[in-house]
């Protein structure tokens, strides 16, 4: 890499940026726009704020200037996960959400390690391992080729135990740091 | 101004119970394409009152209360359910050589609610993140693909 691609900002999330996720979108698919309004939901809707209310999730906005390309959470699992061999399960950083805008996905072109989405994770696995995490882990849906093929080439690996939730299989994955 | 803000919902519901107490059991084509509009009709509805909710809270124009949200949540879910009764009729309309005119309509509709009504309950389990409980299944195969080493570092972190 030359080191001339652009690098994003990170900006803790709260309810004076609201406006500025009003219109994120980061696509289509039903996981896509549970994203976007889970961004942009006012506190009474299923979303970041009521999640950071309830739960003291971190939710950080990923900004390129004005516009923020992304954003993205780490916490930690309540209970332990099995770790990749099996051998045992412990307390793990656990991002449950995360995306990239529509326009700024795959960008910027010929990036490689500088991509926006790669600088997110990068990010959240370094907040990960300040806080002393060993494993960083992310339940997706089983129907999410895109989203599992992306954790999939950023090193995540699934490991035992599906869960069932709402009538949706989410598969574990899980990468060392 | 309470009231005001769940007016719109109170129009979606009883756009949704139109659609499913309508009779479809006529052969007239154009009895299906009211059928279907009605349809279309209540799915406008349902959106336009989850968008009123939605925009009031966050305009900070009123407070809504979590029970109205979750109300709407069912109203997808209930619009879905006399689209059996639609798809048999429109296949009843097929065999005789007809298609109601609102047919592709319809089905675009049908779509986004489908779609909706996926996204809702992603939101749902999003809302409990801890997730404790878990089969004890392996883990899943996946196809093998090259991987790349993501660069862990720490971006500037402004306030």
């Amino acid at each position: 890499m030359n080191g001339t691609f652009p690098k994003l900002e990170a900006v803790p999330f709260d309810a004076t940026r609201l406006e500025a996720v009003e219109f994120f979108e980061c696509g289509d698919d039903p996981w896509s726009l549970a994203a976007a309004q889970w961004i942009s939901a006012p506190l009474e809707f299923n979303g970041a704020l009521k999640s950071i209310r309830d739960h003291g999730t971190k939710v950080r906005l990923f900004y390129l200037g004005p516009m923020v390309v992304g954003f993205g959470t780490l916490g930690a699992t309540t209970a332990p996960w099995p770790a990749p061999d099996d051998s045992h399960k412990e307390i793990i950083g656990y991002i449950p959400q995360f995306a990239v805008h529509s326009d700024m996905q795959g960008q910027p072109e010929g990036a490689g390690d500088d991509k926006f989405s790669r600088q997110i994770l990068g990010h959240l696995l370094y907040a990960a391992k300040e806080a002393s995490y060993r494993f960083v882990g992310l339940m997706v849906d089983e129907k999410n080729v895109k989203a599992i093929g992306f954790y999939q080439s950023a090193g995540f690996n699934p490991v035992a135990g599906t869960v069932t939730k709402y009538g949706r299989r989410l598969i574990r994955m899980l990468v060392a740091i | 101004m309470q009231a005001g803000v769940y007016l719109p919902y109170e129009v979606a519901k009883r756009r949704v119970d139109e659609f499913a107490s309508l009779e479809a059991d006529s052969s007239e084509c154009s009895a299906c394409a009211a059928f279907l509009a009605a349809g279309i009709e209540a799915a406008d509805a349902i959106r336009v009152s989850e968008k009123v909710l939605f925009d009031a809270a966050r305009l900070g124009i009123a407070q809504v209360e979590r029970d109205i949200v979750e109300a709407i949540y069912y109203l997808y879910e209930a619009w879905l359910i006399p689209c059996s009764r639609a798809n048999a009729w429109i296949d009843r309309q097929a065999a005789k050589g007809d298609e109601p005119s609102n047919l592709e309509q319809f089905r675009t509709t049908r779509q986004l609610i489908e779609t909706i009504v996926a996204k809702n309950a992603i939101l749902r389990a999003a809302d409990e993140p801890m997730f404790e409980e878990s089969e004890s299944m392996p883990a899943p195969p996946l196809p093998s693909i090259p991987t790349v080493q993501i660069p862990i570092q720490r971006l500037v972190e402004r306030q």
